[in-house]
């Protein structure tokens, strides 16, 4: 009840925030311009379209979730508000558990009503909705909760708003893409042992976000095998778990000064 | 004041804090080696100047920085989780609240973090915003509240849950003579129901008038615990004999002998006549001074007992 408590108060909170409704008319705007794009492109305009909304529903999902993460802690211990919660019998990790699922429920949210959004457009476009959609909209939440996560993690570590935010958009751009740098560095013999070692390790401790990344076969219509959805919730849900479980340990240490 | 002071209801053992520096890793003490109790029903004043390490004791109690070293028992048993904290209020030096709230969310949010919930949560904060006389403003936004009306919703969310002990950090910071008044009258009340208060406060009358013993801090280390009663009852008075007359010449010499037995004794020179303003320790004394200069046919502007305040135990405390 106290960590719903606390989740509730976090979405609330966070919803007021402007400047996420900046990054949300900015990703559908941006949609919208790639319909313009899309007309003088080669191929199905459609297709364009639905490719640069799904990679908009993950990229401005995870801004936003950095966006209204970054300062959820900062601003309660800056505000002092933190001290009418932990002098309560709340412990510290129902304070960050709540935190997480408050902002993973806000991104959510937001990530949902761009994707429907997408859909509409989408079936505007081509005369039926394209039920698949909701597919990008399900793996694009699993990523962006995974984001929030990280971000959390950060704020609850680093003192400014500002490193924490760089290191949350790292480690988003760095998940993205550590697939490829693997498959460069160790397939085409571009490496040394201390490369390796160094990409193996990120590989490890980084999330493998491109799990989420199936724009391609939503966009192909290929279908998505039941079990693909299982595992992306699963890895999703252990490492956001693990995640906040270090985050926990840190701010359990954190002295409220 | 009702205080029953059978039981300990908090007590520090040996408590020292000491924050290390970012750059150096230096430890720099902020408090060391407090040692003391306070017992059910009191109410307890904290006193120190700025950076005397007050809110470091409270926040250090309440979990909110960890102990360097030290015990912290509540009720008999050691102060660790936040189980214990079920039983214990706490309103920060100011009241901080969430901007985006109405009072009634406020004091729900509170509730729900204190364990309370359904129609005993409902109950308990009619009760709590009728006792702090915020009824009315239930749907107001926090953000609109004035500063004495956010420290009365800051007194409603520390004592939701009924607590046993409650520490109040600063609880007329910034508050008009009003606003003063109505905390002052709270703190009685919830005194009166049998709750024990720590209070830490500048506010040495409000401090002398609300508390049973009172504790002074000095740079980390607690210098002094006493019970007001029992100082007021230790201190002793002076009794100050105030003579005037418009003959400068006359009246010094009779002041000289009525004065005698004063232990200071000042003149003040006003336009065409003087005024003599003599201090004695003991009643018999300032008594028998006070019969020679009716006798003498000086003017007598006051005769009165002084006893010496808290504010002047405090200065000649932490002055030492």
């Amino acid at each position: 009840m106290k960590v719903i408590m606390i989740a509730l108060n976090t979405f609330r909170e966070a919803l007021r925030n402007k400047i996420l409704y900046s990054v949300l008319f900015f990703a559908l705007a941006m949609i919208g311009v790639s319909a313009l794009y899309a007309s003088v492109s080669m191929g199905s305009q459609i297709k364009v379209v639905k490719d640069f909304g799904l990679f908009s529903l993950s990229f401005f999902g995870a801004i936003i979730a950095i966006l209204a993460g970054v300062s959820l802690l900062n601003k309660e211990i800056k505000q002092k508000t933190i001290y009418n919660i932990l002098s309560k019998p709340v412990s510290r990790w129902q304070f960050i558990l709540g935190k997480q699922l408050g902002l993973t429920a806000t991104v959510s949210l937001l990530v949902g009503a761009m994707g429907l959004c997408l859909m509409i457009f989408c079936a505007a476009m081509e005369g039926s909705v394209d039920w698949m959609i909701l597919s990008g909209i399900f793996f694009a939440v699993m990523e962006v909760s995974i984001v929030a996560s990280v971000t959390i993690f950060f704020s609850s570590m680093v003192v400014t708003v500002t490193l924490s935010g760089l290191f949350a958009l790292g480690v988003y751009i760095c998940g993205r893409s550590i697939n490829q740098l693997d498959y460069f560095f160790t397939s085409q013999n571009h490496s040394n042992e201390i490369t390796t070692a160094i990409i193996s390790f990120f590989k490890y401790v980084l999330p493998d976000l491109s799990v989420f990344n199936v724009g391609d076969r939503i966009v192909d219509h290929q279908p998505i095998e039941l079990m693909y959805y299982a595992h992306a919730l699963g890895y999703s849900f252990f490492y956001s778990a693990t995640i906040i479980l270090l985050a926990v340990l840190i701010f359990e240490k954190r002295e409220m000064v | 004041m009702n205080s029953n002071k059978s039981k300990v209801i908090l007590e520090l053992r040996h408590l020292s804090k000491s924050f290390r520096s970012h750059w150096t890793f230096r430890h720099i003490p902020a408090v060391q080696d407090i040692s003391l109790k306070v017992f059910e029903g009191e109410v307890f004043g904290f006193l120190g100047h700025n950076g005397a390490g007050k809110t470091t004791v409270i926040k250090t109690i309440l979990g909110l920085i960890s102990a360097t070293k030290g015990e912290i028992l509540f009720c008999g048993q050691s102060l660790k989780g936040p189980k214990q904290r079920s039983q214990i209020g706490y309103l920060p030096e100011e009241a901080y609240f969430y901007d985006h709230l109405t009072v009634r969310e406020t004091m729900v949010l509170c509730a729900t973090l204190c364990g309370l919930s359904g129609l005993t949560r409902s109950v308990k904060i009619a009760q709590t915003l009728n006792l702090l006389g915020l009824e009315k403003r239930e749907q107001q936004s926090v953000r609109t509240l004035s500063k004495g009306l956010k420290q009365r919703l800051g007194l409603a969310q520390a004592v939701i849950n009924e607590p046993s002990l409650l520490f109040l950090d600063e609880p007329f910071s910034g508050l008009d003579p009003i606003g003063r008044y109505e905390v002052r009258s709270i703190i009685k009340e919830l005194h009166r129901k049998g709750t024990a208060v720590f209070i830490s406060s500048h506010i040495l009358s409000d401090i002398e008038d609300l508390c049973d013993r009172v504790a002074i801090m000095k740079q980390g280390h607690l210098i002094k615990t006493f019970a007001l009663a029992d100082f007021k009852s230790e201190c002793s008075s002076e009794f100050i004999l105030s003579l005037g007359s418009n003959n400068t010449a006359d009246a010094t010499r009779d002041v000289q002998s009525i004065g005698s037995k004063a232990s200071t004794i000042s003149e003040e020179k006003l336009s065409g006549a003087v005024r003599f303003t003599l201090h004695f320790i003991t009643y018999e004394d300032a008594r028998a001074a006070l019969k020679e200069a009716m006798d003498s046919g000086l003017y007598i502007h006051s005769f009165e007992r002084k006893s010496p305040n808290l504010e002047e135990v405090f200065i000649k405390t932490v002055s030492q």
